[in-house]
């Protein structure tokens, strides 16, 4: 063994290298300050090893990018955790470049002879956040497609040439083939590349001028290796442990439905740490484009300036406290405008619904995915499929009315603004509890911000139902909830809850009670109130959904005025020789709109592609797909 | 890491010395341990995604029978005709219904007779695409790549690269429409550049 190494040194020399490189002198001997650039060297070298394993997984087109993101998520063993690792080491990579930015102008280690040195780490910075920026377009989903876009729009802000720089980047006039290529090609090829030849100069011009030691040394020296390299590892593991965790905790990294430019999206947002500048170019609002030029271009670029110039400002004393007050308030500044940008958000509901409707799309792109995905893209699917045109047509048109959220708030909130009733629950007992409680029956959730406020039925419930001998108490009040659940679908399943099943159809069929004015089963009639037989069912819904104005349902509310408009709700079927809007949607994407109220339209029935567009996608005797990989994603 | 051993402090005999030797081994042991599971983590993640079509089943091939053809599309005087398999398609993500997938030379076995035989027209040498040529006073398969050639029934020509004479698939016929006889196949792909015939899976 030692003369073949004999022989390597020989001829190689390799053993003055490995020297040169392990036992650098440390003076004051190994410190935890010192390992911030080694865990940058180490994500980068993280970075490099994903970033080529997805690079063999990955396409780079408009209608193959995010197809083959979903399927490295998906379906690839491994894969949801390598982009994982990817994704959450890109961030550690900011954070970690925040910290040693700080600790070396803290520390002064930017000032003479290691200027240059300085200044090919803040050139090293920029390329960092180049890749990051260039990286969240490439899974070519909602979310990165709309930031990239705001990103991409803000270079046309160049003065003179702003519209060619613009499509330069974008490789045309819109988002598409070459965008993916050309951003590839940045992320994959050029950064990395001029990433790697910067980090040897910076480490060999750090090693020509050694370590900027912590003054004063109290301790004997000691060598890089092993003990600094001991602490660097250790705190790799860290860094590595933070990134797993995320990592296993979110699943992988996250994926939206794919981009489509012609679909409303209003959740925008930059990755959190360009947050800061988002937030930033909030204050420049109301000046217009010179305003948007100074906040995006020139602040950045002054701030950039003064990073830049510091080893020459650090020269005397005060400069040096000019720069480290600089960086204190750079990064401060950067912190409270991101918690700035946060906090303005969690109190924003509109960006909440929109956040949660780009779930709801996310959920729908990856269930729909597993079936197949067309050659055209998933985008194609997403537009088309009867799936899709349901839940857009619920996230567009239903929710500009009626709100679909839980008591805790989450779900698609509209509060008081809602001019239809809260659809979330509907067909459960407890929908059905809210609406007989006389304090909600005209409030926001039910009738209150609708016509029928002045009905019969919240006077019923306000007032007939609340007469001492009305007979409706709590226990008549759950009986009729689980005999109106059981008409959905929601059977009871304990025997107490049997017994009251009777009781309930037997209030329900009593012509004195609700059968008065609801039809249920025999009993009543139609024309003055929704039949309540079946109601909730998917049959129900089908028939409300298509037609709220047949005498089934609010046909009453509607033939009795028509000029008044008292019922809004347009039929969202065909609906012959109708005076009202319809919106003439296929009987199919009705159903799915009533399995997605039904909480049912991302669950597989049997019957499922029964009628589907799709033909069936029948993989089982290939093999592959057939039995898609559980979904890691799905995991909110 | 040998080389480490030449600038430790065993010269020295003292009891402190030692400790230090101990402590400077731990160290060096610790550091390499860590430094390993460091790229360990990202690489082995890497090879799992990297490695992961060993662990399906690939799509050489649809193990159903295929309607391909009919059979008075096939020259009575036993000339091969070739014809386009059609069937589901899955390419990772992409799902393509009713692709071709594939094609397969048909011919009766006899003239005139219902005794079908059915090759599948990709060359058991390398791989290439055999095409029916037109020899003269015979017609014979040939591969354009190297020259494989193969008689009508299949067999080789020699002298031929050719290991084994071109894959039979399993042909039956059914009833259709009209009283039109079907011709159904089990398209099925083989591995290249062995005597022996195997399915790809």
């Amino acid at each position: 063994m030692s003369k073949f190494t004999d022989w390597l040194d020989h001829r190689t020399g390799y053993r003055a290298l490995l020297h040169e490189a392990l036992y650098e002198n440390i003076p004051g001997g190994a410190r935890w300050r010192y390992v911030w650039g080694s865990t940058l060297v180490f994500a980068f070298t993280v970075q490099l090893i994903t970033g080529v394993f997805l690079w063999m997984a990955y396409s780079p087109s408009d209608n193959t990018a995010w197809e083959s993101v979903y399927y490295i998520q998906t379906q690839m063993e491994g894969g949801w955790l390598l982009r994982g690792i990817h994704h959450f080491m890109a961030q550690a990579m900011v954070v970690l470049l925040g910290l040693h930015l700080m600790q070396v102008v803290w520390d002064g280690a930017y000032k003479a002879p290691r200027e240059v040195n300085f200044w090919v780490g803040l050139i090293l910075m920029l390329i960092v956040l180049g890749l990051s920026l260039t990286g969240y377009l490439l899974p070519w989903d909602q979310k990165g497609y709309w930031a990239t876009a705001v990103a991409t729009n803000l270079s046309g802000l160049t003065p003179a040439v702003g519209p060619e720089v613009q499509t330069l980047v974008v490789g045309g006039e819109k988002y598409g083939h070459h965008t993916l290529t050309r951003f590839f090609a940045l992320h994959a090829g050029i950064l990395p590349g001029l990433l790697i030849a910067l980090l040897i100069v910076h480490l060999a011009v750090f090693r020509r001028h050694g370590l900027h030691a912590k003054q004063p040394i109290t301790r004997p020296d000691q060598s890089f290796w092993p003990d600094q390299v001991l602490k660097d590892a250790i705190a790799c593991l860290a860094v590595l442990a933070v990134v797993l965790a995320l990592s296993f905790y979110f699943k992988g990294a996250e994926l939206y439905a794919p981009a489509d430019g012609a679909k409303e999206y209003s959740a925008a947002r930059p990755e959190w740490y360009f947050l800061f500048l988002f937030q930033f170019l909030k204050l420049f609002e109301g000046y217009g484009e010179t305003g948007e030029f100074v906040g995006a271009i020139v602040v950045p670029g002054l701030v950039m300036l003064v990073l830049f110039l510091m080893p020459l400002t650090g020269r005397v004393k005060a400069g040096h406290y000019f720069n480290v007050a600089f960086i204190l308030v750079l990064l401060g500044g950067a912190g409270f405008l991101t918690y700035e940008a946060i906090k303005e958000d969690m109190g924003n509901q509109d960006y909440a619904n929109a956040v949660w409707v780009a779930h709801q799309n996310r959920d729908l792109a990856l269930h729909l995915a597993e079936e197949g995905i067309p050659a055209q893209g998933h985008r194609y699917q997403m537009r088309n499929h009867p799936k899709a045109v349901a839940l857009t047509t619920i996230t567009e048109t239903c929710f500009a009315c009626h709100g679909y959220s839980d008591s805790q708030g989450h779900g698609f909130v509209l509060g008081d603004r809602s001019a239809a009733p809260n659809l979330y629950g509907f067909g459960t007992r407890e929908w059905v509890k809210g609406l007989l409680d006389p304090n909600r029956v005209d409030g926001p959730d039910y009738f209150g911000n609708t016509a029928l406020k002045e009905g019969t039925m919240v006077s019923y419930v306000k007032e007939d139902m609340q007469a001492a001998d009305s007979g409706y108490t709590p226990e008549v009040i759950e009986q009729i909830a689980v005999a109106l659940a059981a008409e959905a679908g929601h059977e009871p399943e304990t025997q107490a809850d049997k017994e009251l099943l009777e009781k309930g159809r037997a209030i329900l069929s009593d012509e004195e009670k609700c059968a008065q004015c609801h039809k249920f089963h025999d009993a009543g009639s139609e024309g003055s109130a929704p039949d309540l037989t079946g109601w909730g069912s998917r049959e129900w819904l089908i028939g409300m959904i298509s037609n709220p104005n047949a005498e089934r349902f609010y046909g009453h509310v509607f033939s009795s005025d028509p000029s008044s408009n008292q019922q809004m709700m347009p039929a969202f079927g065909h609906v012959e020789g109708a005076d009202f809007p319809t919106e003439n949607l296929s009987p199919e994407v009705i159903g799915y709109m009533a399995d997605w109220l039904r909480g049912e339209l991302l669950k597989r029935p049997e019957k499922e592609s029964a009628g589907a567009a799709q033909p069936e996608a029948a993989p089982a005797a290939d093999g592959e797909n057939a039995a898609p990989a559980e979904d890691p994603t799905k995991a909110n | 890491m040998t080389t480490s051993k030449s600038s430790g402090s065993s010269a020295s005999p003292s009891e402190a010395a030692e400790r230090d030797d101990r402590r400077g081994f731990l160290t060096k042991l610790l550091a390499a341990v860590f430094g390993a599971v460091l790229i360990t983590v990202p690489l082995v993640t890497g090879l799992m995604t990297f490695f992961s079509p060993l662990r399906r089943r690939g799509s050489g091939g649809s193990k159903d029978f295929i309607r391909v053809a009919f059979l008075d599309e096939i020259p009575l005087d036993g000339t091969p005709r070739r014809f386009q398999v059609i069937a589901d398609m899955w390419d990772k993500w992409t799902f393509s219904p009713q692709q071709p997938i594939g094609s397969v030379f048909l011919a009766r076995a006899e003239p005139s007779t219902d005794n079908l035989r059915c090759f599948n027209t990709i060359c058991p040498h390398a791989g290439c695409s055999v095409r029916l040529a037109d020899n003269g006073d015979q017609k014979e398969f040939k591969c354009p790549c190297h020259n494989s050639a193969f008689h009508l029934d299949g067999s080789v020509i020699q002298p031929t690269p050719s290991p084994r004479g071109l894959d039979t698939l399993e042909v039956e016929l059914r009833p259709g429409a009209n009283g039109r006889q079907e011709v159904w196949v089990r398209y099925e792909n083989f591995y290249t550049g062995k005597a022996e015939k195997v399915a790809k899976a």
